[in-house]
């Protein structure tokens, strides 16, 4: 078997709008490998969760998966390319959830308003595993102690309405874990928390994938978290990936100017700056892409001559930018690491 | 929850307590007082009636005295003895006309929510998880002729077929050789096959207007991301669309059934003149027509309160239903 | 894409991108001066079965107003010869069976069954009556004051006693044409004059609760709920019984009118009261209010334009109600009565359903009815979506 998990190639999603088509992923290829955190970077837009969904093959109409592959390496090394599967067949619906879980990004509507608890996690054990009734409570109920929420028996038979914000993101993870996904994809699990349950629920995460084993897809727009969770990171920009390296790599030798923008902008307790940082201008209108290198209109290196339509080009062993003028902007980059 | 009944509950004895005084308003509408007019024809089919018997009806309902103790002496008169006072044009109390045609009413009505809501709940589903197909713009349309079409513009359409097509005329709601009969297996299921008629075109109008608010809630619902979750955790479409977004757009329908139901009961009124089915309805027309105002006033109120009543439990169930009511 | 290449290197500079954009692009600076009811427009004209609503319901008004023009007879006029008339196919082929380019209609020959006693009519084809346009007959006054006689068809004098019913005519003979254009004054108008009762009373009622609040608010919201939770159509039916008989038709027109208007102001009440609370607290308000503007002028000045279209679509929306209750009412005998014909009234002759089944053309005011409520439906509900495309 081989260490990747999951291997998404040159995917391409689209929305059929009667304005026009939306195309919100063009291109994104990237892998996961077991037990390992790949965080997916970018601004509000730029096509996170429509990867996420697509993985999943949930993307729906008026959107459709165009192109590309998504191999999953679930139980041997011959793949299951997910994109090709039935979006309603047998197939796909045991591997939701069974082999992949997913935290959607709003964790205040994620559960029914008017289900219990329980009644929504022990439908999820049930349909994946062999349980009775009571079994599936009784894992029910160690799972929702073991993300650390309090008198788990009674919430069972809770809605909703009646648990906070971290509460709830709380019963998500348990319910994401309940049936020993290998992937769990967490879509900003954190964005509608404060600060310091934020921290906890990162906490709870990585004891979690130490203890479950499971690999994770950790989605944000804040580069800040990342370096928290991820070993790899994607930057995402309109739909394509601006840039592609270890955590590491982004941090010290970023070579993409988006990149390097989000990273000036997270805000820093050892320099004070008048204001604070943000990306001149505003993301693009869906409809009407920019020509040639998307992040032309705000970037700061922008010389029509060089950029016309930069590829991903490798310019390390894991390190990849979309960016043509990627040694330029970045000097630590050896001339030697650029491939012949 | 007990809170909840409780307010409902005096919510709703209060407007009684109103719809009582807008009936009684009813009654007093025309000119004279009704003992008079009852007189006045009694006298004209050559009947005489004793000058103690004119007394103690005058009595009885306070006539000539102020208006609040004609009211008092009504309203006890029907909380104590069920006495609604007395049709003018039949000369008998008036809720020995009622009781057995209330009952029809009741049915008439019951049997057109439920045609509503068997109809509108899956239709509405449908057009939601099928937006923009050409059967959801054909319910849409069907929707909007339903609302635009007079109940009894259909009745009489229905009835028009019905006898030039199939020569038989499809009003009443008995065949002619049970109207009269006792209560039996036969008359019932004989009831039911006259049943469908009105239930129909009473139930379309309605429908109409609940498919459209059904596929609305529906597409409230449909892209929440509980929905999402469902999905991602392989639920079947067809069971997770019924078990999660159908169960919680319910609760709005339930409410809006709340509301339909007056209109329900004005549909089921109308219905029941054109078809001629032995309900209140057409004895509500024959009394405003003749100004038989004890009956019409009496009939005004028992509508209303039944439609409260209606309410009332609408308003129950959905408390029943709904887990963020039910705790409150 | 000279735009594009443009704003990249405005963007080097110190230009602020807002200001960039205003300068360079001359159709954002178009939809920046668009004034909400230009944009309500514009999105309402792709609103197509709507626009089409509007345009027939444009059509259905003008044949109101100019009703006593277009219609060939005297709607209460008797016949006795034409009791029962079927509608007439109008042809262009004439006696001789040639084409001509003038439309006409053939001549009668009546039959009596001698046992049933029922009258059939049979098409005469020896004769053709070419049908004349501007004919001069019965005098009138357009618009309520152009004496005139002139109309828009007839069969002019030659025809004699034979006449054009193109949808064919009554138990009394009278043309059911006439009759329906006629019916369309009372039938549209009442809906429209309804509405602007109910839309006095649902702005001032809705207006003080929400602009009030408090007890005030609270006495009107039980009142609308009170109103709501009651079936309306027994008590609509008992407020017009009780109208005095001896009314003459204009005040029973106008009795009639006020209690279907009571019919509509609850939800334009509720609706008013909605905007108002929301706007209470905006900025707008409250500066007028800071600098000492009284409160109807704040109410007249200031909310009422910010809502305008809203009010529209639902005004909209609610003419279909009160033109179908009216309807009804009539229907039943309790709303308008003849001489006054209004759809209603005319849909009274079709209670009978031996008289149905002998001339089903008696329910086409019924068809005129759908038609007109189904487009108050469709543009309302066009309107609504162009007016705040968020709410249903
Ligand atoms: N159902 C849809 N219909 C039309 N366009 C859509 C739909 N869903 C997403 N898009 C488009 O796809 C693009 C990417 O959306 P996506 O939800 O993936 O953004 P995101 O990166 O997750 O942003 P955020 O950080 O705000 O969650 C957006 O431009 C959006 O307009
Ligand atoms: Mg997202």
């Amino acid at each position: 078997m081989s260490d990747v998990l999951l291997e998404v190639n040159d995917l391409h999603v689209s929305f059929f709008l009667t304005e026009g088509i939306v195309r919100a992923v063009s291109g994104v290829s990237f892998q996961i490998e077991r037990g390992k955190t790949l965080g997916i970077v970018g601004e509000s837009g730029c096509g996170k969760s429509v990867t996420a969904r697509a993985i999943l093959n949930m993307v729906r109409p008026p959107g459709r998966i165009v192109s590309g592959e998504i191999n999953y390496y679930g139980q041997s090394d011959t793949p299951i390319d997910l994109a090709k599967l039935d979006p309603h067949g047998a197939e796909i619906r045991r591997i939701r959830w069974g082999e992949i879980s997913m935290i959607f990004q709003e964790p205040m509507t994620s559960l029914s308003p008017v289900h219990t608890i329980g009644n929504q996690m022990i439908e999820a054990i049930r349909l994946h595993m062999d349980m009775s009734k009571q079994d599936a409570a009784a894992h029910a109920v160690g799972l929702l102690a073991r993300v650390g929420l309090a008198q788990p028996e009674r919430l069972l038979t809770r809605y909703r309405h009646e648990l906070s914000g971290g509460m709830r993101q709380r019963v998500m993870i348990a319910m994401a874990l309940s049936c020993n996904p290998k992937l769990l994809i967490a879509d900003e699990p954190t964005t509608a928390v404060d600060v310091t349950t934020q921290a906890q629920i990162l906490n709870l995460m990585r004891d979690l994938q130490q203890e479950f084993g499971m690999a994770i897809i950790f989605i944000t727009h804040a580069l800040g978290v990342i370096a928290e969770v991820a070993d790899h990171v994607v930057v995402m920009y309109l739909g394509e990936e601006a840039e592609v390296a270890d955590v590491d790599t982004i941090y010290y030798k970023a070579a993409h100017p988006y990149t390097q923008a989000l990273l000036r902008s997270i805000p820093r307790h050892d320099i004070k700056l008048d204001r604070l940082e943000t990306i001149e201008g505003n993301v693009p209108d869906p409809m009407n892409m920019p020509d040639g290198c998307k992040f032309h209109p705000r970037c700061r290196h922008y010389d029509p001559g060089k950029c016309a339509n930069p590829a991903l080009l490798q310019i390390g062993e894991q390190h990849w930018s979309r960016c043509a003028r990627a040694h330029e902007i970045n000097p630590q980059l050896s001339r030697t690491e650029q491939p012949s | 929850m007990f809170q909840f009944l409780m307010r409902r509950s005096l919510a709703a004895l209060a407007t009684i307590w109103v719809i009582s005084i807008v009936s009684f308003v009813i009654i007093q509408l025309p000119p004279g007082d009704f003992l008079t007019t009852y007189m006045a024809n009694l006298r004209e089919m050559g009947e005489r009636v004793p000058e103690e018997q004119i007394a103690a009806m005058r009595e009885r309902y306070g006539l000539g005295e102020p208006m609040f103790v004609q009211y008092y002496k009504w309203m006890r008169g029907i909380i104590q003895d069920g006495d609604f006072g007395r049709s003018m044009e039949w000369g008998v109390p008036v809720s020995m006309l009622l009781w057995d045609r209330i009952g029809l009413t009741v049915m008439v009505g019951l049997s057109s929510i439920l045609f509503v809501w068997v109809v509108a709940i899956p239709v509405g589903v449908y057009s939601a998880t099928h937006q923009y197909s050409i059967l959801d713009y054909l319910f849409t349309f069907i929707g909007f002729l339903g609302l635009a079409i007079p109940n009894f513009l259909l009745a009489l359409v229905l009835m028009w077929i019905g006898w030039s097509v199939f020569g038989q005329n499809v009003g009443g709601l008995y065949s002619p050789e049970y109207s009269n009969a006792p209560w039996s297996i036969g008359k019932f299921i004989d009831l039911l096959s006259h049943l469908w008629i009105p239930m129909l075109i009473v139930g379309t109008s309605w429908t109409a207007g609940l498919i459209r608010t059904m596929r609305a809630n529906m597409l409230d619902e449909i892209n929440q991301p509980y929905v999402e979750t469902a999905r991602a955790k392989g639920l079947t479409e067809w069971r997770l669309v019924w078990k999660y977004p159908v169960r919680v757009a319910l609760n709005p329908f339930i409410s809006t059934v709340g509301y339909a139901l007056p209109q329900i009961v004005g549909g089921v009124l109308i219905t029941a003149v054109v078809l001629n089915l032995p309900t209140i309805g057409p004895l509500l027309l024959r009394a405003l027509l003749s100004q038989d105002m004890f009956m019409a006033g009496a009939i005004v109120m028992i509508l209303s309160i039944l439609t409260v009543i209606g309410t009332l439990i609408s308003d129950i169930l959905l408390a029943v239903f709904d887990p963020r009511i039910r705790l409150e | 894409m000279a735009n594009v290449e443009q704003r990249g290197q405005k963007a080097n500079s110190e230009l602020s991108p807002i200001l960039d954009a205003d300068i360079l692009e001359p159709e954002k600076e178009k939809i920046a001066v668009a004034t909400p009811r230009q944009l309500m427009w514009w999105k309402f004209r792709k609103h197509r079965v709507a626009v089409f609503s509007g345009i027939l319901l444009i059509i259905f008004y003008t044949i109101a107003l100019f009703a006593d023009f277009i219609s060939p007879y005297d709607p209460n006029a008797f016949d006795a010869k034409h009791k029962f008339v079927p509608p007439m196919y109008v042809s262009f082929i004439n006696e001789d069976g040639n084409f001509t380019l003038r439309p006409g209609v053939h001549g009668l020959i009546l039959h009596k069954n001698p046992e049933t006693l029922r009258i059939t009519y049979e098409k005469d084809k020896s004769v053709w009556y070419p049908v004349h346009f501007f004919v001069r007959e019965r005098p009138y006054k357009l618009l309520g004051f152009i004496e005139t006689d002139i109309h828009l068809f007839g069969l002019g004098e030659e025809a004699g006693s034979d006449k054009i019913f193109v949808l064919g005519s009554d138990r009394l003979g009278r043309d059911m044409l006439s009759r329906i254009f006629y019916g369309a004054r009372i039938s549209l108008s009442i809906g429209l004059v309804s509405v602007f009762l109910s839309l006095t009373l649902g702005i001032v009622l809705g207006g003080i609760s929400g602009y009030y609040g408090g007890w005030t608010d609270n006495i009107i919201q039980r009142v609308i709920e009170f109103i709501r939770s009651v079936p309306g159509l027994p008590l609509w039916m008992a407020l017009s019984a009780a109208l005095p008989s001896d009314w003459s038709q204009i005040r029973r027109y106008f009795g009639i009118t006020i209690i279907l208007s009571m019919i509509g102001w609850t939800e334009l009440g509720r609706q008013v009261r909605g905007r108002f609370l929301a706007l209470r607290t905006e900025d707008f308000v409250l500066s007028a209010r800071l600098s000492g503007a009284r409160d109807l002028r704040i109410i007249l000045r200031h909310m009422v334009p910010s809502f305008t279209s809203h009010i529209i679509a639902s005004l909209t929306l609610s003419v279909p109600g009160i033109i179908l209750t009216e309807t009804g009412l009539s229907f039943l005998g309790l709303g308008l009565r003849q001489p006054v014909v209004s759809w209603g009234v005319l849909l009274q002759e079709a209670q009978n359903i031996r008289t149905v089944a002998l001339a089903p053309w008696l329910l086409l005011p019924g068809l005129a009815v759908v038609l007109t409520v189904l487009a108050f439906n469709f543009l309302g509900d066009g309107l609504r979506d162009a007016a705040d495309p968020f709410s249903r």
